[in-house]
């Protein structure tokens, strides 16, 4: 049960940043490299608030929210838009760029090392089924479902939201249109970071504020997003918390050393025999 | 793939540089000095291994940083329990870099992109943890001391003789890697980079050559950790880490990633700029982000970008000089083929559910050129891509000659004698016209990589043969004169051509032309005509999709008219003309074939 609880916990950590790339994906159709780098920032805001000691909570996430929200915002007008016709993975040199951009900047200003933030909420453990839980632990879960239903939602009932995955199928289609994929892209790409960046704060406590985590949250969000099929927000979210169980019982019956390589053997696996992940669309090749 | 001097000049140029950094130990250089060269070198190996998958394959790989720590502690490993022999510990680090690079690349190379990229972040973030789980033996995470002082032959060897060691296997790599870009090799990862629709019309399997360019990269980056282990009889796997990867990610796209010696040259600057200076660390990380934002955006190919682009306006004009006295086309002719006929019998294919095949069956005989008409929509791409072998049909059977190739994939489609053109054509960037006409011949006339990065008389002999097929195509398709332009900037009329070059390169019995005359005004398509009569005079089996009913009359020895996914007519272009079906079908009721126009308004 223990493991049940710190593993879907993990799962919605790697679902929020997962939920990130789909955003970014939907509003100009690339993955933002540096999302996990924007969450971090968030993380920074709140080791901010708690060590000059008097900034409210509520005050906390707006600030984390703007400031990341301007992050997506340069970023997409620095790294993203001029890279448009470039063929390549050029776009992605320029994304890890700026996320390596982002980690020296924190990484000068607070450090290297892992900075404790303690939970603003309450931190007596609940009694579910005779179990220890911690409120935050249900508090992350809670907040990455709905954000996943409001994603959800967001993309299949409303106009932007149908323009979004308008977008991805067809940029110049969407264009004539009359969907302004500029300023889908562009305001899309500052919404997700700024979301990234208002669930910094919330999940600091889980994993400190340390820029080191940021590559980690990349690569272990992209694994979720990978397995549950790029655009699929219900994917992303079952194949976190599926990945998030498999780290904590892979930790607890094979050993905490094996935690990371046991997800990517799993990775792997999945990888050779679905390419496509396993919510994820055919595409049919077309010459 | 321009090269500034001739491969004999540059190979003593090469052998020059690589004499005086040998010799500095004993002409009094400072060892500090020697000590930086030495870090470039192993720094240089390791963004060389970049270098080629993502310049020229144009995959971002960032697993050289795994690959370098699993040289670095297979070294590490047999020096301190059997040998420090330094070759041993060279070989044995190729071996587990190419173990590394299949194991690691099998699941993201398929997908590519960011599969791949990410893929191979992970595989760094896992080398505490692996290094860790083989405990005391490599030392986990506290790293591993006492690794004894290289030797060769039983001999130990000094630092001096070290560097030498490591200056001369620095060198034969990139001499290596040099050969192997400036190669059929090197045109085939630009090919692939293009697009791997091309790579299979070109006969090359995608993924293969995907895969051993991954595991050809990873050799420079696992030496380089066998190097590094012994330099400074440490290792721990603290440092190799992700600010690793972007240190030389940082060095490639500074020096230029589609570059040799660009490596080099990032890897200098990074070695005497940033990593050098303490008081640069604060700020260090930052400046890599800058770099990596500004080099991605501005430095088109980085510092050896500049280069050539300087080079060209200073030279350029010189070397662009058309060849003296051209003899016109109509004396070349295409090399004699032995055309194949192609037999499609009752072949289906649905999309969903849209039937856009439904039995369709004809013969395209051998040498004669077959066009395929109909209306959007009838199913004529379709089909050639069912040909191409892009699509699996549904049911029934296409055939070359008497062998099926209907389930081949795309690649064993094209080695089996079927070359193609496209609608939009695909010319890979950084290739000449000669060259590209070259990547035809590909996956038909295939050269062993080993063969090319040694130079070995199989090398030269398929070279040989290459310059003598392309100056016969180029030269029946009038294109000598522009043999080494780059090919990517050529006006449409000229890549169409071009790509019918292509297409015939490699020998095929089978020619596909999916709407070779589109966007071609009067005079390209008179010249087109000329080709088309000269490929089959000299054997080549034809098939064209065409809209251009007075192209069709002009050249067609048969005509197979589809609609909604079958065969409506067949027969020569006049009796076509004539069909009462085709005409309302193809026309709509009240539209008839003129002479030498379509009557009614282009159906397209």
């Amino acid at each position: 049960m223990t493991e049940i609880i710190a593993g879907l916990a993990t799962g919605s950590i790697y679902a929020m940043v997962a939920l990130g790339y789909n955003m970014t994906h939907l509003a100009s159709g690339v993955l933002n490299f540096a999302h996990a780098n924007i969450m971090v920032v968030g993380m920074f805001v709140a080791y901010w608030g708690y060590s000059s000691g008097d900034v409210p909570a509520w005050l906390v996430f707006v600030i984390a929210f703007l400031l990341a929200g301007l992050i997506g915002l340069v970023e997409e007008v620095v790294a993203i838009r001029p890279m448009r016709n470039v063929s390549g993975s050029s776009e992605l040199v320029t994304m890890v760029g700026v996320a390596t951009i982002i980690t020296g900047a924190l990484s000068f200003h607070f450090g290297t090392d892992s900075l404790r933030v303690p939970f603003f909420g309450p931190e007596q453990a609940l009694l579910i089924f005779g179990e220890r839980v911690r409120p935050l632990d249900l508090i992350v879960v809670a907040a990455v479902i709905a954000f996943a239903a409001l994603l959800h939602f967001g993309t299949e009932k409303t106009r932007i939201g149908l323009a979004a995955l308008a977008q991805t199928d067809d940029r110049e289609a969407a264009q004539l249109r009359g969907v302004n994929i500029r300023s889908l892209s562009l305001w899309g790409f500052a919404l997700a970071a700024a979301f990234g960046g208002l669930l910094g704060p919330l999940i600091v406590s889980k994993t400190f504020a340390a820029t080191s985590i940021a590559i980690v949250l990349a690569v272990k969000g992209f694994v979720v997003l990978v397995l549950g099929g790029v655009g699929s927000h219900r994917g992303v979210l079952l194949a976190a918390f599926a990945i998030g169980l498999i780290e904590a019982f892979g930790a607890r019956y094979i050993g905490p050393g094996y935690r990371d390589i046991v997800v990517f053997a799993v990775f792997c696996a999945v990888l050779l025999t679905f390419p496509q992940g396993l919510f994820g669309e055919r595409r049919v090749r077309t010459v | 793939m321009k090269s500034i001097l001739t491969g004999r000049q540059l190979g003593l140029v090469w052998i020059a540089v690589v004499g005086v950094l040998v010799a500095l130990p004993w002409v009094g250089a400072d060892p500090a000095n020697i000590r930086l060269i030495t870090l470039i070198a192993i720094l240089a190996l390791s963004v060389s291994a970049l270098n080629l998958t993502l310049g020229y394959a144009g995959e971002l790989a960032l697993n050289q940083v795994a690959i370098y720590a699993a040289g670095a502690y297979v070294s590490a490993y047999t020096a301190i329990n059997h040998s420090a022999d330094l070759l041993l510990c060279l070989a044995l680090s190729v071996v587990a870099a190419l173990a590394i690079g299949l194991l690691t690349g099998a699941p993201g190379l398929r997908l590519g992109g960011w599969t791949l990229a990410i893929t191979s972040f992970f595989v760094v973030l896992l080398v505490p943890s692996v290094v860790n789980v083989f405990g005391e033996t490599l030392g986990g995470f506290a790293g591993l001391n006492g690794i004894p002082l290289p030797s060769l032959f039983g001999r130990e060897l000094s630092t001096e003789e070290f560097y030498v060691v490591l200056i001369i296997v620095a060198a034969l790599w990139f001499a290596v890697f040099r050969n192997i870009v400036v190669s059929r090799h090197g045109s085939a990862l630009l090919v692939l980079k293009e697009s791997p629709v091309l790579a299979a019309a070109v006969g090359t399997s995608v993924y293969r050559t995907k895969m051993v360019t991954y595991a050809l990269s990873g050799i420079p980056a696992g030496m380089a950790g066998c190097f590094a282990a012994f330099l400074d009889s440490f290792l721990s796997p603290v440092s190799l880490n992700i600010n690793l990867v972007i240190v030389i990610l940082a060095a490639s796209i500074l020096g230029g990633s589609m570059s040799v010696y660009g490596a080099i040259v990032g890897a200098a600057i990074m070695e005497i700029g940033p990593l050098r200076t303490s008081a640069f660390d604060q700020y260090a990380t930052i400046a890599y982000g800058v770099f990596l934002v500004i080099g991605g955006l501005l430095l088109r190919n980085g510092i050896a970008g500049i280069a050539h682009r300087l080079w060209d306006a200073r030279f350029g004009a010189r070397r662009r000089r058309p060849a003296a006295e051209e003899p016109p086309a109509a004396e070349f002719r295409f090399p004699e083929v032995e055309g194949r006929a192609l037999r499609i019998s009752k072949v289906g294919k649905s999309f969903g559910g849209n039937r856009a095949l439904d039995g369709v069956g004809f013969v395209a005989e051998a040498g004669r050129i077959t066009a395929l008409v109909g209306p959007n929509g009838s199913g004529k791409t379709t089909l050639m891509n069912l040909v191409s072998g892009y699509y699996r049909a549904d049911q029934g059977t296409i055939e070359l000659g008497d062998r099926p190739i209907s389930g081949l994939p795309a690649y064993r489609v094209a080695r089996c004698g079927v070359g193609r053109t496209f609608q939009t054509p695909m010319v890979p960037h950084g290739l000449t016209v000669a060259e590209t006409i070259t990547t035809g011949r590909l996956g038909s006339h295939p050269v062993p990589m080993i063969a090319s990065a040694l130079r070995l008389p199989a090398h030269w002999r398929a070279l040989a043969e290459e310059a003598e097929s392309g100056r016969r195509i180029m030269g029946a398709l009038g294109l000598s004169h522009l043999a080494g332009v780059p090919a990517a900037d050529l006006a449409l009329g000229t890549r169409r051509m071009l790509e019918l070059g292509r297409a015939v390169a490699g020998g095929s019995a089978l020619i596909l032309l999916d709407e070779v005359a589109s966007g071609l005004d009067e005079s390209d398509i008179q010249d087109l005509v000329a080709v088309l009569g000269k490929l089959r005079d000299a054997g080549v089996t034809i098939v064209l999709v065409e809209h251009n009913f007075a192209l069709v009359r002009a050249i067609a020895d048969h005509v197979v008219v589809l609609a909604e996914g079958r065969v409506l007519a067949e027969g020569d272009p006049e009796e076509i003309a004539t069909h009462p079906d085709v005409v309302s079908t193809y026309l709509g009721a009240g539209g008839e074939i003129s002479g030498t126009r379509l009557a009614t308004a282009e159906s397209e």
